[in-house]
């Protein structure tokens, strides 16, 4: 119940962070003027959008993609603690879809890694200090040790089924 | 699987019903229904001894292997 609550509190405020960030993006285009924190992230980008406005879109679309990305593994996990059934938790559902989360986690790293290659390679050719990206690697450790989480549990499972056909 | 259970066979050599053997050998319908259909994984040795005393035959009559399959 704990876990369905927090997970449930978890995607509730990426949605709005993500949310926050389009509604952002979306006013800077309109108002010529971008916000000076963007919501969510640690990045500073008004100096970088009166520089380069084609480097601010490509930033921003970053920051809304890996926050889109979070709001839907969150979306999953809200989801799959919503499904489970602590009486009989070892199925094969739930073992896919712990393999998909650890693959969407790994996406989150690979996006994070590019985005944060990018936003230093721009920054270094505008001469535009911006900051950094949140913590990237974490996610590949993360995305790893769910991967492998999803694996026994997928052993479990099959040593479960053959338990039950045992005759 | 390249383990087959002929358990049909001894069955039908006994002309005994599932029901029947169910009850002498204390294993469930549904269990048993596995192990005839060749849905198991794996077979006790006191099930196979129960059924071997029920259908009185050996193990080989009940599992063949084939290495076709």
């Amino acid at each position: 119940m704990v876990l369905k609550v927090l997970a449930w509190l978890a995607l509730v405020g990426y949605v709005f962070q993500c949310g926050g960030q389009i509604i952002s993006f979306g006013l800077s285009l309109f108002n010529h003027e971008a916000p000076k924190n963007i919501y969510g992230s640690s990045l500073s980008l008004r100096d970088m959008y009166q520089h380069n406005q084609q480097y601010f879109i490509y930033i921003m679309s970053f920051l809304i993609a890996l926050s889109a990305m979070h709001s839907y593994v969150w979306y999953r996990v809200a989801g799959l603690l919503t499904k489970l059934n602590l009486q009989d938790p070892f199925s094969r559902r739930v073992a896919r879809a712990l393999e998909e989360i650890g693959i969407q986690l790994l996406g989150i790293w690979i996006v994070s890694v590019i985005a944060q290659q990018s936003v230093a390679w721009m920054a270094k050719n505008s001469g535009i200090h911006v900051g950094s990206l949140h913590a990237v690697h974490e996610y590949l450790f993360i995305a790893g040790i769910v991967y492998i989480i999803s694996q026994v549990f997928k052993r479990g499972i099959e040593i479960q089924e053959e338990n039950e056909l045992t005759v | 699987m390249p383990i087959i259970v002929n358990l049909d066979v001894m069955m039908a050599r006994r002309k005994m019903s599932l029901n029947e053997l169910a009850g002498k050998v204390d294993i469930t319908l549904a269990n048993l229904s596995i192990l005839k259909t060749g849905k198991a994984k794996a077979v006790r040795f006191s099930t196979l001894e129960a059924i071997c005393k029920a259908l009185e035959c050996q193990p080989g009559d009940l599992l063949e292997y084939s290495a076709g399959d």
